[in-house]
């Protein structure tokens, strides 16, 4: 093997460097995100069909097993009205089953031992309304043309998980005010459940799982949207990767442009001087493209390893799968039969029309 | 040229390499390297079962072992025919096994370089340098492997004669269920020499497809095999890095380190120093002492970084007392970069065979780098630096007889210089002599303790015929967990430093631990203050006290 | 002019292309997260999760002559319709006087609970005034329903959610006063800091150029050590999710692996585009190989045709680097006009300004003068008559001396 091939192997090898390089740097991005994002614990889990609980509608029988500790809520966005007609639109009413207990309310059957909770933010509201919100106080509750009447029984504080400007009543109130729902629920939370969530009979299509600890969730995916970006900055340099891939492998087969020329003077067909110098082609493109490929895994690693050494911590690790294997391998190899391909053939085009000539 | 005094020669040697290998029983009687324990338990287990253990009825060190059984399978047969227990054979097992693999390399230089006095200088490396002593010494499944892979080597150099030939396939099928990291070695070192010689230039190339194949099969074909074994197994350490990605990583770097291996295995081609202008000439002495000892200079940098900077997270620092005692192995080294080079330079037909010697090693070091910087990544880095001292005892010996030769050529001229060349020699065994004490020092060099002592032991067995559960460090845990079979908590230091034991805990204690410390490698000793020692042991009800002043081994009870 | 060919500079110019469409774009992306906590302003933080900044301070910030606007914020994170979401805690009027913005659509009633959507999130995510929506707890698990009372216009912050206080409080699950930082505008950083100073509690303050000065106290880098190697091989994970400085440590480490993804790409970009060069300038020269040979063999020294390879190489590479950045730059404002790349939910805005065009211009010419000086250098050595024909090099083998002459040994 002679220098000149050495070198065109060697630029290829480049060329099929970056593509590799950066595929498996983004692929790790995303496998190493997901796998540790996996890894956190991101709270109880809500379970909807729509983010305007009030339209989110989970069958009643579908509720999850017994070995899955869950709350189920009933929604309404009410209209509040105390027996001053002093109104307050806009407040959530929401009835609580919690068959655990975990709430500590004593919820497990849908009743109120002690009647209507209200949340001290609404409570706020409320004063500001200049509606009262003491306990025993009562009021109307509306909603479109359906209406129950509720006696506050206390205030709840905002240290639990559900938001303090909601009005907690019993299930016999929310269903006079959502008669429709027919024993069904808004949403779910799920605390704890040793069966996976997509495999409870409660997802079903247009079912959504949304963590109540978001943090996580919004890196991964802000992540998986800059792995988008990464993306298209690798198909744009691939495209320049491949017409680079072609200039060197053309340079290679121009250079060999005399040669075909003889062969085709001593008598070698059109096909077979093609066909020798697209393998040719092919062979070195080939062994470019594995080196580089090597040569592209290895310098994304070590960026990775060493970026320690710099007091930059990360978790990425580059990911070797089909994409980051075979996707430089085959852009080298495509680019390369056609840098052999159209050279050689307007090579041996050439002799013909000299031949012609003389 | 055919050795002179062959038996003599060979005799000499595996009697220097053998007493230089039962220096520990100065020490202690047991094993030198606390792996010997569990290797100790499965021979005397397969003794009294008849058979091989199966590993899934065992668990801990103990199934790791099993998984590996060539190394207990062969001191449980010892044991038998001499009528020694597995556990006070087991030193001498491994400075016999260890002096074996002297006489290999030293029939390996031979046969390579078929030039005496490198054949005997390498021989003398082997059997005093201070690396390759420890890991020919310490009770491990890596000396015997290592003591293997030296023979699988020498029978490679002879691989056209169809005895040696299939000498080297039985060696290949044992060679996995000793080691898998030396498997790793040796596949990739007859991958690279297959490399070396399967291309035109080459004036040893394979010349033809059927050579190459039988090549192919017999060497790296076989070895393929045993990740289809480790995998079945589940083997520890191996399953660590059976996975796509570090698949990938290690078939990159092989690949690329295929590449220079390919450039290495012919007859340089560019002239030494070419970055410097100069003209081509024969061999000189600045092509003997070319660019390479950069390389070297490289290596020596990254050792002395690692003493101030920690490169590998989680890892400790190189010492002092490693740096001082690595120097006259330092010198050898520079030796080794001549003879290399002496290879490189010259008509040399087994030089891809040096070559993937040294490139497998090397491939490994850089693939755990690339890996991570991390406690897997040092402790396979550190790890396959045991496999380069075979190839550097052979161009260390071709060194060392390149200078004698120049100095015997010479004395011919003048007289004043014929004594040169036994000085040299004298020289050289003294410098090896002088890199001995590393294997010996592995607690000022490492900071870990090799040795056991009769007393810990005996506080060890105490402590697990009284209790099912007990706390300890890392280095009692990991003999009294696989050899007495009860449950150990490795944490005890950091329990004991943080007082998070609870009533009725049982701890086995060490009066060292307020002087040396608590062993916890990797991550560092535990030293306690006397009196915190002594106020705690006061208020635990202690149970054992045994061993010399100073040094007693205590079993104690939580109150 | 011997290489001045349009294939060769179209050739280069693509080269050029590499490196101007996607560092500026790269950079970009490793900027985000700095301008997601600051913008432009100076942050004043918490040294760590267990000392919080008292909202208290923004009164004492805001009443320094020095100080033009302060607004104290509470940074929290959470995915809304399956997008990340950043959600701002904010006192309304201040984070409006801050960042000079309004409301185009709807209106705020109770500063204490209200949801105001930035303009390019509402498009984003197809929510507008009046809307409800599901919105988690960030740190801590929390869930509100919150509609959507006005959309905001403004520099910054348009891809995010503005919210309450204390809605951002329970988000982060802060206690009763606490934020996560305050952002001031002011004109003269150094008394700001002095007067920081003068105040019992520790803080941290950022400058826009990102330059972090502890006040009252001095931060240890060996805990965050510690604490990261914990976040490796701890495997509880609700030990994670609870504790704040893990949770942060992810965020941090997230950044560090998106910025180590950038450096790769920068790397190997440039890498990409000095092969290129080497590449289109070593067959612009090999085309024209009869021709030097021709040249050298009547006559003409090494430098006569270093000085004709570098001068054509010069005169393309000038023209190709200003053609490629141009088209660079245009394909970086299409996308930065549509919003096609974002992150975190933050539309990525590329690094354009005069230094780094500049930067870019300059290193695209070098990397095309060093390719040339490459090619030029291996073509000094070749014969000319090589030059017009392919010729083998000799293997040294045959000149190699044998090993035991070498060890001075007889055969």
């Amino acid at each position: 093997m002679n220098r000149r091939i050495f070198a065109t192997i060697l630029g290829i090898a480049f060329c099929a460097t970056y593509l590799a390089g950066t595929t498996a740097m983004v692929g790790g991005l995303h496998d190493t995100t997901s796998s540790l994002a996996a890894s956190f614990d991101q709270g109880p889990v809500l379970v909807y069909t729509d983010g305007d609980f009030a339209n989110s509608r989970v069958g009643g029988d579908l509720l999850p097993e017994n070995d899955t500790s869950f709350i189920a809520f009933c929604f309404a966005n009410v209209t509040l009205t105390d027996f001053n007609s002093r109104t307050l639109g806009n407040v959530y009413a929401v009835s609580v089953y919690d068959p655990d207990d975990v709430l500590g309310l004593n919820m497990t059957d849908e009743s109120l031992d002690t009647g209507v909770w209200v949340g001290t933010q609404l409570a706020d509201i409320m004063v500001s309304k200049s509606i009262s919100a003491t306990t025993n106080s009562r009021y109307m509750l509306n909603r479109g043309g359906n209406m129950t009447i509720v006696q506050v029984s206390a205030l709840y504080s905002e240290g639990s998980i559900m938001p303090d400007d909601w009005l907690l009543i019993s299930r016999e109130s929310m269903d006079a005010l959502r008669p429709e729902l027919e024993g069904d629920y808004s949403f779910l939370m799920i605390l704890d459940s040793p069966i996976p969530l997509k495999e409870q009979p409660f997802y079903v299509k247009d079912t959504s799982l949304t963590p109540t600890s978001g943090v996580v969730g919004f890196f991964e995916r802000g992540i998986y949207q800059v792995e988008q970006g990464l993306w298209g900055i690798i198909l744009m340099s691939g495209l320049m990767t491949a017409i680079l891939v072609y200039c060197i492998i053309s340079i290679e087969t121009e250079y060999s442009a005399p040669t075909i020329r003889i062969l085709r003077g001593v008598g070698a067909s059109r096909e077979y001087v093609i066909r020798v110098f697209m393998f040719k082609a092919l062979f070195i493109t080939a062994i470019g493209g594995i080196l580089g490929t090597a040569m592209g895994f290895c310098a994304a690693s070590a960026i990775s390893s060493m970026s320690s050494l710099a007091n930059v911590m990360t978790f990425i690790t580059p990911v070797a799968n089909l994409r980051s294997v075979l996707l430089p391998f085959l852009i080298s190899v495509i680019s390369g039969a056609v840098g052999g391909f159209w050279p050689a053939m307007k090579a041996s085009r050439m002799f013909v029309a000299r031949r012609n000539d003389a | 040229m055919k050795s002179k005094y062959p038996v003599l020669i060979i005799t000499l040697l595996f009697l220097i390499a053998f007493c230089a290998r039962l220096v520990p029983l100065q020490f202690s009687d047991l094993p030198y390297n606390i792996d010997g324990f569990p290797l100790a338990r499965i021979s005397e287990i397969i003794i009294s079962d008849g058979a091989l253990p199966d590993p899934g009825n065992y668990g801990g060190l103990l199934a790791y072992n099993m998984k590996l059984p060539v190394f207990p399978a062969m001191l449980a047969m010892f044991s038998l025919v001499l009528g020694v227990e597995p556990l006070p054979l087991l030193p001498y097992f491994c400075a016999l096994i260890g002096s074996l693999s002297v006489i290999f390399i030293y029939a390996l230089a031979m046969s390579l370089t078929k030039n005496e006095i490198a054949a005997f200088s390498a021989g003398i490396f082997a059997a005093l340098s201070g690396l390759f002593v420890y890991v020919t010494t310490a009770a491990m499944k890596q000396l015997l492997a290592i003591t293997l892979l030296c023979f699988l080597l020498f029978l490679y150099t002879r691989r056209r004669d169809w005895r040696f030939r299939a000498g080297m396939i039985l060696v290949l099928v044992i060679l996995p269920f000793t080691h898998h990291l030396a498997s790793l070695i040796a596949l990739l070192t007859f991958s690279f020499a297959l490399v070396g010689t399967a291309f035109r230039r080459s004036e040893h190339h394979v010349r033809t497809t059927k050579e190459f194949i039988l090549d192919a099969i017999t060497g790296p074909g076989i070895l393929l095999m045993s990740i289809v074994y480790y995998n079945s197994v589940s083997l520890e350490i191996a399953s660590e890095v059976i996975n796509a990605n570090d698949i990938m990583l290690l078939a990159s770097v092989s690949i690329l380190v295929a590449v220079i291996a390919r450039m290495l295995s012919i007859t340089v081609q560019t002239r030494p120093w070419f970055f410097l202008k100069g003209k081509n000439k024969k061999v000189t002495f600045a092509s003997i002492f070319d660019e390479k000892v950069l390389v070297l200079v490289l290596g020596i940098g990254v050792l002395y970084l690692n003493a101030r900077v920690h490169l590998f997270t989680g890892a400790q620092l190189t010492s002092d007392a490693l740096l001082r005692l690595m120097f006259p192995y330092f010198l050898l080294a520079i030796v080794g970069l001549m003879g290399f080079n002496v290879l490189r330079y010259s008509k040399f037909s087994q030089r891809h065979l040096v070559v993937g010697m040294f490139l497998a090693p090397l491939t490994i070091m850089v693939f755990s780098a690339l890996r991570g910087l991390d406690l897997f990544g040092f402790m396979l880095a550190y790890r396959s630096y045991n496999f380069i001292d075979i190839p550097l005892a052979v161009v260390v010996g071709v060194g060392i007889a390149y200078i004698i030769g120049k100095l015997s050529m010479l004395s011919k001229q003048h007289d004043f210089f014929k004594p040169l060349p036994t000085f040299v020699m004298v020289i050289f065994i003294v410098t090896c002599a002088a890199a001995l004490p590393l294997a010996y020092n592995s607690q000022d060099a490492f900071d870990v303790q090799e040795v056991t002592y009769d007393y810990e032991l005996q506080a060890m067995e105490w402590a697990s015929e009284h209790t099912d559960n007990v706390y300890t460090d890392q280095r009692c845990g990991d003999i009294m967990a696989p050899y007495f079979e009860i449950t150990v908590g490795k944490n005890g230091p950091w329990k004991l430093r943080d007082g998070g034991f609870a009533a009725g805990d049982v701890l086995l204690a060490s009066r060292d631990w307020t002087v040396e410390g608590a062993q916890m490698y990797p991550f560092g000793r535990v030293v306690f203050q006397e009196e915190a020692f002594d106020a705690t042991m006061n208020n635990w009800n202690v149970c054992y006290v045994g061993g010399p002043q100073g040094s007693e081994m205590v079993v104690a009870i939580v109150r | 002019m011997m290489l001045l060919k349009s294939k060769n500079i179209v050739g280069l110019i693509l080269c050029t292309l590499i490196l101007s469409a996607s560092v500026p774009m790269l950079m970009g992306i490793q900027n985000t997260p700095q301008t997601i906590f600051g913008g432009d302003m100076v942050a004043v933080t918490q040294v760590n999760s267990s000392t919080k900044l008292n909202v208290s301070m923004l009164d004492t910030i805001k009443s320094e002559p020095n100080v033009v606007s302060a607004s104290a914020e509470i940074t929290c994170f959470s995915v809304v319709n399956d997008q990340p979401v950043l959600i701002r805690g904010v006192k309304l009027n201040d984070f409006l006087a801050l960042e000079g913005g309004e409301l185009v659509r709807g209106s705020v009633g109770n500063p204490e609970r209200f949801a105001v959507i930035g303009s390019t999130l509402a498009s984003k995510i197809g929510l507008d005034v009046g809307d409800r929506l599901l919105l988690t707890g960030s740190s801590n698990p929390a869930l509100f329903q919150l509609e959507i009372d006005a959309v905001y216009s403004g520099r910054y912050s348009e891809d995010e959610l503005l919210v309450s206080l204390p809605h951002a409080r329970k988000m982060a699950g802060l206690g009763q006063d606490a934020v996560l930082f305050i952002r001031v505008k002011t004109t003269n950083q150094t008394a700001l800091v002095e007067t920081l100073e003068q105040q019992e509690q520790a803080v941290v303050v950022t400058t826009p150029g990102g330059i972090v000065t502890p006040v009252n106290t001095e931060i240890t880098d060996e805990e965050r050590a510690q604490q990261q190697l914990a976040i490796r091989y701890l495997d509880t994970a609700q030990f994670k999710a609870t504790n704040g400085s893990y949770v942060s440590i992810f965020v941090q480490e997230g950044s560090n692996s998106i910025r180590v993804v950038v450096t790769t790409f920068i790397i190997l970009d440039g890498a990409l585009a000095f092969i290129g060069s080497a590449a289109i300038i070593s067959r612009a020269v090999i085309e024209r190989r009869h021709e030097i040979g021709i040249i050298s063999a009547v006559g003409a020294d090494r430098n006569y045709l270093r000085k004709l390879i570098m001068r054509d190489a010069f005169v393309m590479s000038i023209v190709s680097s200003l053609l490629g950045l141009g088209i660079g730059y245009l394909i970086l404002i299409f996308i930065e006009d549509r919003g096609l790349l974002r992150m975190f939910g933050e539309s990525i805005h590329p690094m354009i300004n005069a230094q780094i065009l500049l930067g870019m211009f300059v290193a695209s010419v070098l990397i095309h003068m060093a390719s040339a000086l490459m090619i030029e250098k291996m073509l000094s050595r070749v014969k000319p008559r090589e030059l017009m024909q392919e010729t083998e090099k000799l293997d040294r083998e045959v000149d190699a001396p044998p090993l035991n002459i070498v060890l001075g040994m007889d055969a």
